[in-house]
């Protein structure tokens, strides 16, 4: 018998065994627990138990909110901003810069004062500040704080946070029995490691050398969060705890809690009225107090998770901004939802989404392209930048935000190095970085369509090539129509192109489509008509990129 | 919207929910029943990912996949539920004596050596069973499910087989 043989049989075995196991469950009444979650049921796993007996328990009221939320969230998507309608303008302009006009003047009511932090202010005074997936912002500095080695995805989870004393991350393998574990990274690249936790997710960090986590008790129904000092006498062990609601803590984006001048806050929750989760204590246990009362940032999303695509920001200093995000038709969609506005160093506030083309289509919960992340001024303006490709941001607070690169079991850190200047750089003062041409760089007359190629690039520059799947982006009109009909290429995302294959026709003209690494944005122009020229354009992207990309590009006639 | 076969159109269910619930249910609760141990818990955790799933309706019924999306929360709700087994028999040495693999499948019903012997199983070697075989899911979709690459998927499920076959031999002789 060989091994195949015996791998069928435990294969039949399953597929039998499966069978029964689904089919034993026929008699569950689904219309009544079906019932039971339109009329918002809360399983009582999740709760607590009585005797073993688990309970069903509807809450009416709560229903109705679920049904009017999404009712609410369905009518804002419709009607809110619609990239799959609106798609290029078939005459883009000559020349669009890659870095955004800075936004209007600063709002004449700068934040000069801090009321509560928990006190939103009415006023609104916001410039409206836009990024487009079409001309992606300049990318953002960073500064490296160091790497730690965490689980791969499948193993195990990360959560990162900052605080007065650096940077910590906690990581969470799956296995049964593996502790929780905590790296801190100071702000001289130090890593100190503290290796059994008796908690479990890092949900903030500081003031002080004091971590808060969430931790399941020792039954079902002790929920918790807890501070835990990651030095002194009761490092690693908890030194006060507030029971929680568990439902708050499964699957939520980064940045959801972070500091309130009163305690660790889940920040939306907060902002609809919630205590703190924790209050602050010190090494010992004793209340501490933080320094810098936090701002809080609402937003006018129109659904707990936020749609990333921007709206009003509201800070508890008075101050607003209007954000207006165009993101690609085909954006992969987010598992936990998008992140809330939050705090962030020197009194600013951030925003974090994504806007470019789904990386992986073929899945549901793709790959998110073009991060980019606002920055909300203290003097109500606000910039955009791109993040450094495989980059996301993690955590953020008035301490600063911290940006994360997982790759295998490695997780690189880095602190986002915002630019004290303002007003931002324009196309001129561009990030040393960056180059960006009005001029073709590129430019020749052809009597036919030319064939474009990135066949030549160097190795790790093979363009990810993929299908358009389902609808696709569909824009109508994007590729064809003018002397500057034009494909555009994205760091992270990819020409709009019906093919696959380093060579595609777009529209009926030739094309290149992949990915551009760390570069912002790559504009092919084809001529109206038998393709009797083409030239291309490169925004924003590095000159090194320049380069590899002109020397990798063939052009065949 | 994604479109669920067989969802109704009348006003009870102009989004589509009843019919996504319909379809999926009972696979979800045999799923959960394999990934927790326990046919009640798992209904407990099926349940919950539905309630999760209905309140995000609104973005998560506008996927191509829903159940994708319902499937890994019931997956992380069972971890979850692992997790806080591991830290019972941490913290309680007299409850990990009691909750040993065979014990906490002995409410599944059928089948219950092949399904303690699915226990036994390393976290993904059972997750990939139990969404492969209890949820009836295709190689790829497996592969979208666990967000891995569908070789991947391929060689885990290989693995698991060995290590089932080397489990039940044990048993039987």
């Amino acid at each position: 018998v060989n091994d195949n043989t015996l791998d069928d049989s435990i294969d039949a075995r399953a597929r039998a065994a499966a069978d029964r196991l689904v089919a034993s469950f026929a008699d569950v009444d689904t219309d009544a627990e079906l019932h039971a979650v339109r009329r918002g049921a809360i399983s009582q796993t999740f709760e607590q138990t009585h005797g073993g007996q688990k309970r069903w328990l509807a809450i009416a009221a709560a229903g109705v909110l679920v049904v009017g939320g999404t009712v609410a969230l369905a009518a804002n998507v419709r009607s809110g901003p619609s990239p799959a309608t609106d798609p290029t303008p078939t005459e883009p302009p000559a020349s669009v810069p890659a870095v955004l006009p800075a936004p209007t003047a600063p709002s004449t009511t700068p934040a000069t004062t801090e009321p509560p932090a928990t006190t939103l202010a009415t006023e609104v005074s916001a410039s409206v500040s836009t990024v487009s997936y079409l001309a992606p912002p300049p990318v953002l500095p960073i500064r490296s704080l160091g790497t730690v080695s965490v689980p791969p995805r499948e193993l195990g989870s990360y959560s990162v946070a900052i605080g007065d004393a650096g940077v910590a991350v906690s990581q969470s393998p799956y296995s049964d029995d593996a502790p929780t574990r905590i790296d801190v990274i100071d702000l001289d690249g130090q890593i100190r490691t503290l290796a059994d936790v008796d908690a479990d997710v890092l949900l903030a960090y500081g003031p002080g050398d004091v971590a808060y986590l969430s931790r399941q008790g020792v039954s079902i129904d002790e929920f918790a969060v807890v501070a835990v000092p990651l030095s002194g006498a009761a490092a690693g062990t908890a030194v006060a705890s507030e029971p929680a609601d568990i439902n708050l803590f499964v699957e939520y984006p980064p940045l959801s809690f972070g500091h309130s001048t009163d305690g660790v806050v889940h920040r939306r929750e907060y902002l609809r009225g919630e205590e703190p989760v924790i209050s602050y204590v010190d090494t010992d246990g004793n209340p501490a107090v933080i320094d810098t009362d936090p701002a809080t940032f609402a937003s006018d999303s129109p659904d707990d998770a936020g749609s990333g695509l921007g709206g009003t920001i509201t800070s508890s200093t008075g101050t607003s901004w209007s954000l207006t995000v165009e993101a690609a038709p085909d954006r992969a969609d987010t598992y936990a939802g998008f992140s809330p506005p939050a705090p962030g160093s020197d009194g600013r506030g951030v925003y974090v989404t994504h806007i470019g083309p789904d990386g992986n289509p073929t899945v549901d919960f793709g790959e998110a392209t073009i991060r980019v992340i606002a920055t909300l001024n203290p003097d109500g303006t606000a910039e955009w930048w791109s993040l450094p490709v495989g980059w996301q941001v993690v955590a953020s607070d008035i301490w600063g935000t911290v940006l994360a690169k997982h790759t295998d079991n490695q997780l690189e850190l880095a602190l986002a190095d915002f630019p004290d200047s303002t007003p931002r750089p324009t196309p001129t003062t561009a990030p040393e970085t960056s180059t960006s041409t009005a001029a073709p760089l590129v430019s020749t007359q052809l009597g036919s369509c030319p064939t474009l190629s990135f066949s030549a690039l160097a190795p790790g520059w093979e363009p990810i090539l993929k299908d358009e799947q389902g609808g696709g982006s569909g824009l109508p009109g994007n590729h064809i129509g003018g002397v500057d009909s034009y494909v555009n290429l994205f760091a992270g995302g990819s020409v709009f192109g019906p093919r696959a294959g380093n060579e595609t026709v777009v529209d009926g003209y030739s094309a290149i489509r992949g990915p551009i690494e760390g570069g912002l944005g790559l504009r092919i122009n084809i001529g109206e008509t038998d393709c009797e020229f083409f030239d291309l354009h490169f925004y924003g992207i590095t000159e090194r990129d320049v380069t590899r990309i002109t020397e990798g590009l063939q052009i065949t006639t | 919207m994604a479109m669920v076969a067989g969802a109704r159109t009348d006003s009870e269910d102009d989004d589509g929910f009843d019919a996504f619930f319909r379809l999926e249910h009972q696979r979800l609760v045999a799923l959960g029943s394999v990934l927790c141990g326990d046919r009640e818990t798992g209904r407990d955790v099926a349940q919950e990912a539905l309630a999760r799933t209905y309140k995000e309706w609104a973005r998560v019924g506008r996927l191509e996949r829903p159940g994708a999306w319902t499937r890994r929360v019931v997956g992380n709700l069972a971890r979850d539920h692992a997790r806080h087994r591991a830290v019972q028999r941490r913290r309680l040495p007299e409850l990990a004596r009691r909750t040993q693999a065979g014990a906490v499948v002995s409410d599944i019903g059928h089948d219950g050596e092949f399904w303690a012997a699915v226990a036994t199983l390393p976290d993904r070697q059972r997750t990939a069973v139990a969404l492969f075989y209890v949820g009836d899911r295709s190689i790829s979709q497996v592969a979208e499910d666990m967000g891995v690459r569908e070789g991947t998927v391929k060689t885990t499920l290989h693995q698991a087989r060995i290590q089932l076959r080397e489990l039940l031999s044990e048993d039987q002789t």
